[in-house]
């Protein structure tokens, strides 16, 4: 590191102007969570991803959690979830008591495929209408293949928590499931500190949506509701950003050129996404050879990087390593840079320098 | 042809219950004459509006999509006979539009209502916030001077306004955002049953748009309102309405639920105009099925299916039938010969 230059964070929030004096102005009024600012928080991101309702909740984890409970995930349930994910989607899951059915992802571009859904699928003994639900994140940004896993006639959770802004056959993601969930957790493309969404154009869901997240003036108890909404404090923060996410989309675009540029050059092995996606470059993820030396190197240098997912799910929950050939790959071969609208091109270039030493 | 059968009952958007039908609209015509010389001898017709029929429930959104020109607002202002039509019905409850007693029409005059895309250009600008949301309630004398200036302080601030304040200043004080509000507020003083909103947030910008919308919305279930949305922008008509009507070139081509047209869009025009939804993105300008060629004049519209001269799937009938609706299923109706078939 050069005396004088700072850490360079792995992620970093982007405050856009004007947040400042939209969170104060909710405060002022009094009102934090009437609700009124979330309902146009709503209504803003269903006009961007192209869907009727909205329902911003307080985390992704919670809008994943709406989401397979609005679409009646019941206790004994199958849902199938991929393996290279973050814990929260196993959460989900188990929150709901359904049984998690863990499939592989692809090494090359970490996303789930219709290939390998059937075959968890088939390993569990199931067949596709024992499934209730299949929850299939769009990995760092990168659209998944939703139109072959369709085919698969299984009701989809798009989970965009890492994918606002991508787009998949020249449609933005976050209409392509029955119910999509966001989330605006402080690492994530916009930012309210914590916070998700439920995304989708189905009346009945979105019905149910709103009537679990509801627990007060209610006649009767008619079962378990979460206090989940999302506080108009948060809201107001969220859609400062909204109308920033294009700028925040073609920074990173030119952050992900200058890191694939090197790549080429040093035929570094990166990511690759489906031919008919465009990604948010919400992560820009090498695989390499020796992932933790990388990491190590680079870390000498000020320069913070991570793998994607911490550890596959099936690590926890005593899957056979030999079933997830992909994933064991992902584990030990991919590391995050960081990439965010406030990296500097002075810190692009560190980052560059940096990798050029280690690899 | 339009499917009036979806009588019964239904729930929506925010569980409104979509009730019985309240405005039907049948085979309405609109020729515009092109007069030439000092004789103003007629030479020609603008086809503005040719054939069109189609319904509106009580409590329902419908959304009415197509380019520029298509004939959005000249079937938005025949439905409030602010145009005669050429030929063809508007029913509303079951009465005739076009011969109606002066009472009758009187009480349409309150019951239907306008938003106009410029609010600037329809808010007269000498008449205080106050007035022109006044004027309603005293032209159609709903109940007494007090009762009047309370519904209108009411609907002022229900949108949004601060009646104390803002009663007393003209059009040009306010934002656009604002001044789309006093608009709403002026249709809404008169105690209306439907409001045709005509690119009613289309100049705003996109917070003030979503603003503007969620009171529209909210107006909905607190009035009990039907709306005919016309819009150019899909995304926010997919947001707000129940049904969605496809115009182009003075024809419905297309109907369906919201749902249905944006996940399953059967006419070949729907689907290039969702396929044309312009990107934002200017790195992604792929080649996707876009309109190709001018929209033909509506003086000289093409024979048979207006839409053949720029449909990629064109076929020897088009050019010389008109296609009739045909049904999908679910209300959902093309007119495509595409269909016939199957
Ligand atoms: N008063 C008029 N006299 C002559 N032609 C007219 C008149 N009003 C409209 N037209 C013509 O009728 C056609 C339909 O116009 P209309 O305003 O209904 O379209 P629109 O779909 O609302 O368009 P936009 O999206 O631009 O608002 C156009 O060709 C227009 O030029
Ligand atoms: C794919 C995926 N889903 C859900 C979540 C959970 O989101 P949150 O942290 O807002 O609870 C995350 C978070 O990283 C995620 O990556
Ligand atoms: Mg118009």
């Amino acid at each position: 590191m050069i005396p004088g230059d700072s850490k360079v964070p792995h992620s970093r929030p982007t405050i856009v102007p004007g947040s400042v004096e939209a969170v104060t102005s909710v405060i002022e009024s009094g009102q934090h969570a009437g609700g009124h600012v979330r309902r146009l928080f709503e209504t803003e991101l269903c006009l961007r991803v192209g869907a009727r309702h909205g329902i911003a909740v307080q985390s992704g984890s919670a809008a994943l959690h709406l989401a397979l409970l609005a679409l009646q995930v019941s206790p004994g349930a199958y849902v199938v979830i991929p393996t290279y994910a973050c814990m929260a989607v196993l959460n989900a899951v188990t929150a709901c008591g359904a049984h998690p059915v863990l499939a592989d992802v692809d090494p090359a571009t970490l996303n789930p495929t219709s290939n390998t859904i059937q075959r968890a699928i088939e390993r569990e003994g199931l067949a596709a209408r024992d499934v209730r639900v299949i929850v299939v994140p769009h990995m760092i940004g990168s659209p998944s293949p939703i139109p072959d896993i369709r085919e698969l006639g299984i009701p989809i959770v798009e989970d965009c928590a890492m994918a606002l802004g991508a787009e998949l056959r020249d449609e933005e993601v976050g209409a392509w499931g029955v119910v999509s969930v966001f989330s605006f957790y402080a690492t994530k493309m916009i930012s309210t500190g914590q916070g998700g969404m439920v995304i989708t154009s189905d009346e009945e869901i979105a019905a149910r949506c709103r009537d679990l997240i509801q627990y007060d003036n209610r006649e009767a108890w008619g079962g378990t509701t979460w206090n989940y909404p999302l506080t108009d404090l948060a809201c107001a923060l969220g859609r400062a950003q909204l109308p920033a996410v294009d700028a925040f989309l073609a920074r990173r675009r030119l952050i992900a050129s200058a890191y694939d540029d090197f790549a080429r050059r040093r035929s570094v092995e990166t990511v690759s996404f489906q031919p008919d996606a465009v990604p948010n470059h919400f992560r820009f993820v090498l695989l390499c050879d020796d992932r933790d030396g990388t990491q190590h190197l680079l870390e000498r240098d000020g320069i913070e990087t991570k793998p994607p997912v911490y550890r596959s799910l099936h690590r926890y929950v005593g899957g056979q390593p030999d079933d997830f050939p992909g994933a064991e790959l992902a584990d030990r071969r991919a590391l995050s840079l960081p990439i965010y609208p406030s990296l500097s091109d002075h810190e692009v270039a560190r980052v560059i320098e940096s990798l050029g030493r280690a690899l | 042809m339009t499917d009036t059968s979806a009588t019964e009952s239904s729930t929506s958007t925010s569980g409104r219950r979509i009730g019985g039908p309240l405005l039907e609209v049948e085979n309405l015509v609109k020729y515009f004459p092109i007069r030439k010389g000092l004789l103003s001898r007629t030479v020609g017709q603008v086809r503005a509006v040719d054939d069109v029929s189609f319904a509106v429930r009580e409590h329902e959104t419908v959304g009415l999509v197509g380019e520029s020109g298509c004939g959005k607002t000249t079937v938005g202002r025949t439905l409030l006979n602010l145009i005669q039509p050429t030929s063809g019905r508007v029913m509303y409850r079951g009465k005739n539009l076009f011969d109606a007693t002066a009472s009758d029409l009187r009480d349409l005059r309150r019951k239907v209502q306008i938003i106009f895309q410029d609010p600037y250009g329809s808010l007269n600008p000498r008449m205080t916030v106050g007035s022109i949301v006044g004027e309603g309630p005293a032209i159609h004398r709903l109940g007494s001077k007090a009762e009047q200036k309370e519904r209108c302080d009411y609907v002022i601030d229900r949108v949004g306004l601060d009646p104390s304040i803002h009663k007393h200043r003209y059009p040009h004080e306010f934002s656009g955002g604002q001044r789309q509000r006093i608009g709403i507020a002026r249709a809404l003083a008169v105690n209306p049953e439907f409001i045709v909103c005509d690119e009613a947030v289309s100049a705003l910008d996109v917070s003030i748009q979503a603003q503007v919308i969620n009171l529209l919305m909210e107006l909905q279930a607190e009035f009990d309102l039907s709306y005919l949305f016309i819009a150019h922008d899909l995304a926010v008509v997919e947001h707000i309405s129940d049904r969605v009507l496809v115009m182009y070139l003075g024809k419905i081509v297309e109907e369906a639920s919201a749902i249905d047209l944006y996940r399953n869009p059967r006419h070949p025009y729907t689907k290039a105009l969702l396929d044309a939804v312009p990107n934002p993105d200017p790195r992604q300008r792929s080649e996707r099925a876009l309109l190709t060629g001018d929209v033909p004049s509506p003086i000289n519209p093409p024979p048979g299916c207006r839409f053949h001269t720029r449909c990629p799937s064109v076929m020897d009938k088009c050019s010389v039938e008109i296609p009739p609706g045909f049904p999908i299923g679910d209300g959902h109706v093309s007119h495509c010969f595409l269909e016939e078939n199957e």
